[in-house]
């Protein structure tokens, strides 16, 4: 059984490495490389599946330790894999997810001339991916968490002519790099303390405050949370697929998914669990304000995005690892379908992305706007929709514990907001009359989009059930609540849902009095005018005016080099005119030297 | 030793003599032989060093330093390949010669046991260096770049002369290998402490340490190309080996009086990567960005840990590599722009795609992406550092974003964004400049496979 | 008498800023006027030019000319304008370079002899753990040896 479920994983990701073998070898044959691609995750897919299935029948978990790099006197790194609960299950869902985005980039892609290549980006994207869900080790983790920065950097610039997609890539990675410091922190404080790197040492030692506050740092970095967030909303400049790939399904939970492998060590560390809870309920609140008065479709998808990893941090520090899991899991199906909804409708709309010029999209793109309505409803938490099986439970942990109420607080009414920036995609895009332009070449008969799509929305209905109903709960859920708790989280959605219905119908009677009010949403809170105008210019004025100017070119060149040669040289002019043959100079040189000779000799014969 | 000692003395006749045509042909592959028979010396048997005869000897921290530099001599030679093609023949095999007298000059210097020894090579190399820079560089800023260079590096040193002769009068031995059995222990006294200084200037000054680069920037700026990858790859790298070889003559003091260069050099590095933010020149850049990881050069080599000394190892070679690349890839652009300014080679990938793979791979190199080297270094001079004060990890961190910044920065301007239209009569890539990055690249993917080699004394 | 001398005084005070102009006014080494009081000819001293500071050509690259080699030689590989001996010079780099240095080379190191003896050490040290496991002593001690073995002279020899 072991050997199965080993060797299973295992070749899943010697099959992702085969197109990359395949391109590297045959860089020439580029034609049928995308399909190739697609094909090979799907295999990958399937042959990750039976590996999830004897998780689930007989709960077979194992550790693959390979190949040793080396070693430091009795500090290991050997390449090792883990196969628990957290990676059985991801990795089949990401695989799924990415061979539906790879297929949907078919059709999405099909024109760009370098369609082999993102396409061999994406497959070492997910690669690294597979290496961060799956590491034993934290340097392996690491080789993942880099990775799959540096591909996000190299996706969102994918069209690298424009400067708008170069800024939000180095944006990215900035934010990013800051998180970094905090991984770097937690690897050196570990190293130190616990002389080992392998998560199964890691869990015996005792991680101080300092070390998870870098595994929080982390988190925040690569899962946009509050203060390092505003990197993932301008990673929609990057392609459609990759936004649904990256900045949805997987890439961005890998914070959360650090946080959720790390949480043996946090579970009973009070001051770090209120510290991730305020950090989720701040981002899940900020940014579903953010979403709501956004225009661009994407944009919004985005803000939900990261409102959905702030619930997810909420969990993770209300101290259910598991639950937060499960969102992952369910949110990566419907958010995937989303993003691929609101390519589709992009690329329908020849590249329009506002959602005030589209409208009335129902009739003419009926596949991708039954697919937005399911994904839609999923992320609200409709009943026995995927959304429902975790996000519920989110909710009903949060109702029944009693830890920090504001950040609870927060946290219920940001789920009401996601219901009404969802009804705003609905009600702009796919409700009302027409507003786009006429000549739009709307077309969705291409299998390569019908087919992700509507597989992705068989997830987003099926797969909470599915993953709930397999796996038996890994903490203990309170059964027993008032019936105004356990239906808090439905009711507050339909609270949102009216809200949102009644706003929606103020911005089409052109009320006025509302202008200002929207400013601090519209605006995403005024954070990115103070912190992209603010910081960048304090640091590149003070490398200008501080480091060039004034102590390389002033200080450290006037007292050294510049200063020398001042000094020498004016020693040299003074010394150069005393010794032009004047007789004058000599005698008086002579004169003095004389008289200051006597003098001494006067003093000392004076003290004798 | 001898074996690579004499086919280097032997490639000096082997230019004379070669034909014009074969003149390249034959000091390339020559040369070439000569590194891959210097792998040899990566085998270590015992946890000491090798004694080849009574002057020269050899341990895991100068092996790779020494295979280093034998690995650089081709390399510099391709490299410099183009823009000597205007010269005469003999300017030609004049520079070649002077390319090995130098590799020479590094093989000697590394191997020397005895440190006066090592004192008088270490000076050698000035000279082939400097007349590189000043006869072959493109500028008139080259002489004052000359200029410089020598006076930095020699006011630094000369304290060190006479610091090793009384060295040499009180110990009466400066074998390297053997030093740890003498018993010499610096007192806490001024004249100690002066001691100290001038022991560590002299390789201060080359590393180069903060406050002491000004000579680096503008060598590199004005230097041809093999002048700065022998600059970047090996000379800087002569300082953190020294240091390391020199620390255990004058302890303990260490400890104590290296406390403001630890901090002077982690200061450094945040003020060297912020002027690489600003920098518009592209060598200058890469310049500040070696002076920058030398930062952490010296801060583990200070730090005098087991880990410190294994990061220093790790990354003077990952550095070496990287940073002799990067200058291929500048000079690459040099010679198809003949500018150095940034903004003027703006969206490189469409025309050189292949190019913005070398640079692509350079650049996630230089900001020490994982698994390379380059990290593992980084890592291990982060640990030792967090573990002498815990609150270097903010400076060591906000310079590993700002390396992040300014690098990515770099490749974006030259390869992304718009294609600027003044490029149009840009002729294509050579497969010799390919070769020249493969010959970078593949060096530093192979070692992240396998560290152990690099990993110097302490390992 | 007044009015001249009022003039004058005018012209006093004047002077100055008919100075500072007749410096920017390139006619100024023309002005010239005579004063009322003493009928001495003024006139403003030459105004010299600060010299310019030498100029110095800025280039980067002096010779600017540009050899395609690829003109004369479509399947040139930079290495000479020779096509032969460009195309060998290519050859041998690849074959040292690649085939000989690194396939080869990275071969050799790869199956270098344990490197410090360091996997000897530690599978010497595992053998001794689980020696010393078996029967079950501690694992470490601060005696090497076992004292008792150690025979010491007496305190009196």
């Amino acid at each position: 059984m072991n050997f199965t479920l080993n060797s299973m994983i295992l070749l899943s990701i010697i099959m992702l490495v085969s197109p990359l073998l395949y391109n590297m070898l045959m860089p020439h044959k580029t034609t049928y490389f995308p399909t190739y691609c697609k094909n090979m995750i799907m295999m990958a897919f399937m042959t990750s599946l039976p590996p999830m299935i004897i998780f689930m029948l007989y709960g077979q978990e194992s550790v693959i330790t390979n190949w040793h790099w080396f070693s430091i006197t009795t500090f290991n790194i050997s390449m090792s894999f883990k196969l628990d609960f957290f990676s059985i299950i991801f990795i089949p869902i990401a695989l799924y997810d990415a061979w539906s985005i790879l297929e949907f980039s078919l059709w999405y892609m099909h024109s760009d001339i370098f369609i082999h290549k993102f396409f061999k980006y994406l497959v070492s994207f997910l690669l690294t991916m597979i290496i961060l869900v799956s590491a034993n080790n934290l340097f392996q983790l690491f080789i993942g968490w880099e990775g799959v920065g540096i591909m996000s950097f190299l996706l969102i610039g994918w069209w690298y002519g424009r400067t708008d997609a170069n800024t939000a890539a180095l944006q990215a990675i900035i934010y990013n790099r800051i998180g970094d410091i905090g991984f770097m922190l937690t690897m050196a404080w570990l190293m130190l303390n616990s002389n080992s790197w392998e998560l199964q040492n890691i869990f015996s030692t005792n991680m101080d405050f300092i070390a998870l506050l870098g595994l929080i740092i982390a988190a925040t970095g690569k899962s946009a949370q509050f203060g390092l967030h505003p990197w993932l909303p301008s990673a929609m400049e990057g392609p459609t697929p990759v936004s649904a790939l990256l900045h949805s399904s997987t890439m961005v939970v890998a914070g959360i998914f650090l946080l959720i492998r790390f949480h043996p060590m946090m579970e009973n560390n009070q001051m770090i669990l209120t510290t991730i809870l305020c950090l989720g309920a701040m981002t899940t609140l900020f940014t579903a304000i953010c979403a709501i008065t956004q225009n661009d479709i994407k944009k919004i998808v985005a803000f939900s995005t990261s409102s959905q990893l702030g619930l997810m941090m909420v969990t993770v520090g209300l101290n259910q690892p598991h639950l937060a899991f499960l969102h992952i899991c369910t949110h990566a199906f419907f958010k995937a379908m989303l993003f691929l909804c609101s390519g589709s409708i992009i690329h329908s709309l020849n590249d329009e992305q506002d959602i005030r010029k589209m409208g009335g999209l129902f009739l003419i793109l009926p596949i991708t706007s039954s697919a937005l309505m399911t994904g839609s409803l999923a992320l609200v938490g409709t009943p026995f929709l995927a959304g429902f099986y975790s996000k519920d439970s989110i909710i009903e942990a949060i109702n029944t514990s009693y830890t920090n109420s504001w950040a609870l607080m927060m946290t219920l009414i940001a789920t009401s907001l996601t219901a009404i920036y969802s009804l705003r995609i609905i009600y702009y895009a796919l409700l009302g009359n027409p507003r786009f332009s006429s000549i739009s070449p709307i077309n969705e008969n291409n299998p390569n989009l019908i087919n992700p799509i509507m597989r992705l929305a068989m997830g987003s209905i099926f797969a909470g059930f599915l993953v709930t109903m397999s796996i038996p709960p890994m903490t203990s859920i309170t059964m027993t609540m008032p019936d105004m708790i356990k239906l808090s989280a439905l009711l507050i959605t339909l609270a949102g849902l009216a809200i949102g219905m009644e706003l929606n119908s103020f911005t089409n009677k052109l009320m006025n009095s509302m202008k200002h009010t929207t400013n601090f949403s519209n605006m995403l809170g005024y954070f990115t005018y103070f912190t992209h105008r603010i910081y960048p210019l304090m640091n590149l004025y003070s490398g200008q005016r501080i480091a060039t100017m004034l102590i390389d070119m002033n200080w450290y060149e006037k007292t050294g080099p510049k200063g020398q040669t001042n000094i020498h040289s004016s020693m040299s002019s003074l010394l150069t005119s005393t010794q032009k043959g004047l007789i004058k100079v000599y005698f008086m040189s002579f004169l003095i030297s004389i008289t200051l000779a006597l003098m001494f000799a006067s003093m000392s014969t004076n003290n004798f | 030793m001898l074996k690579i000692l004499m086919p280097t003395i032997m490639l000096i006749p082997l230019t004379w003599f070669s034909k014009k045509p074969w003149l390249w042909v034959n000091t390339t592959s020559y040369s070439l032989i000569i590194a891959i028979s210097s792998l040899m010396l990566l085998y270590h048997s015992m946890d000491m060093g090798y004694n080849f005869n009574g002057s020269f000897s050899m341990d895991t921290l100068s092996g790779p330093l020494l295979i280093l530099s034998c690995w650089l001599l081709p390399l510099m030679i391709m490299a410099s390949q183009n823009h000597l093609n205007k010269e005469s023949l003999l300017r030609k095999k004049l520079y070649i010669t002077l390319l090995i007298t130098l590799q020479l000059s590094l093989i000697m210097a590394f191997t020397s046991s005895e440190l006066i020894m090592f004192y008088i090579l270490f000076e050698t190399t000035l000279i082939p260096t400097l007349i590189i820079i000043t006869r072959w560089g493109n500028q008139n800023e080259r002489l004052n770049a000359g200029l410089y260079f020598l006076f930095y590096t020699l006011v630094g040193s000369l304290p060190l002369l006479v610091a090793l002769l009384n060295l040499n009068y009180s110990l009466g031995s400066m074998h390297m290998l053997t030093n740890f059995l003498l018993i010499n222990t610096l007192e806490h006294s001024t004249s100690s402490t002066l001691m100290w200084y001038a022991c560590m200037t002299a390789f201060m000054v080359k590393m180069p340490l903060y406050g002491l680069h000004l000579w680096l920037p503008k060598a590199h700026v004005e230097a041809p190309i093999a002048g700065s990858m022998v600059l970047a790859a090996i000379l800087l790298k002569l300082g953190g080996y020294g240091i390391m070889r020199i620390t255990t003559f004058i302890e303990p003091i260490t400890i104590q009086l290296s406390y403001p260069f630890i901090i002077l050099s982690l200061w450094g590095m945040i003020m060297t990567s912020s002027i690489c933010l600003r920098q518009t020149d592209l060598k200058s850049l890469i310049a500040y960005s070696s002076v920058s990881h030398m930062g952490l050069v010296i801060v583990a080599a200070l730090m005098q840990t087991t880990l410190s000394f294994m990061g220093a190892t790790v990354l003077m070679i990952a550095h070496g590599l990287t940073s002799s690349m990067l200058f291929c890839l500048a000079n690459t652009n040099y010679e198809r722009i003949h500018s150095r300014t940034m903004i003027l080679a703006r969206g490189l990938q469409m025309i050189l795609p292949l190019m913005c793979t070398w640079w692509l791979l350079a650049s996630l190199a230089n900001l020490a992406l994982p698994p390379s080297i380059n990290l593992l270094g980084e890592l291990m001079v982060i640990i030792s550092s967090f573990s002498w004060s815990n609150w270097s990890i903010l400076l060591l961190g906000l310079n590993t974003v700002i390396t992040a910044l300014y690098t990515l920065y770099m490749l974006i301007t030259s390869q992304r964004g718009k294609f600027t239209h003044h490029l149009n009569p840009l002729h294509p890539t050579m497969t010799r400049e390919h070769m020249l990055m493969t010959l970078h690249m593949l060096p530093l993917l192979i070692i992240s496979l396998n560290p152990k080699y690099i990993l110097g004394t302490t390992f | 008498m007044a009015a001249a001398l009022a003039v004058g005084g005018l012209l006093g005070v004047c002077s100055r800023r008919l100075l500072g102009a007749a410096r920017r006014v390139p006619v100024a080494n023309a002005l010239r006027w005579r004063s009322a009081t003493t009928g001495a000819v003024v006139t403003p001293p030459e105004v010299k030019k600060r010299p310019k500071a030498p100029e110095v050509a800025w280039q980067e690259d002096p010779e600017h000319e540009d050899v395609n080699l690829y003109e004369k030689n479509p399947d040139a590989h930079g290495f000479d304008d020779d096509p032969f001996i460009d195309l060998w010079n290519m050859r041998i780099v690849f074959f040292l370079g690649v085939s000989v240095a690194i396939v080869l080379g990275s071969t050799f190191v790869a199956y270098l002899p344990d490197h410090k003896m360091k996997e000897w050490a530690r599978r010497e040290a595992e053998i001794l753990v689980k020696i010393r496991e078996t029967q079950g002593l501690p694992l470490m001690e601060s005696n090497y040896f076992d004292p008792k073995k150690i025979i010491l002279p007496d305190d009196d020899e």
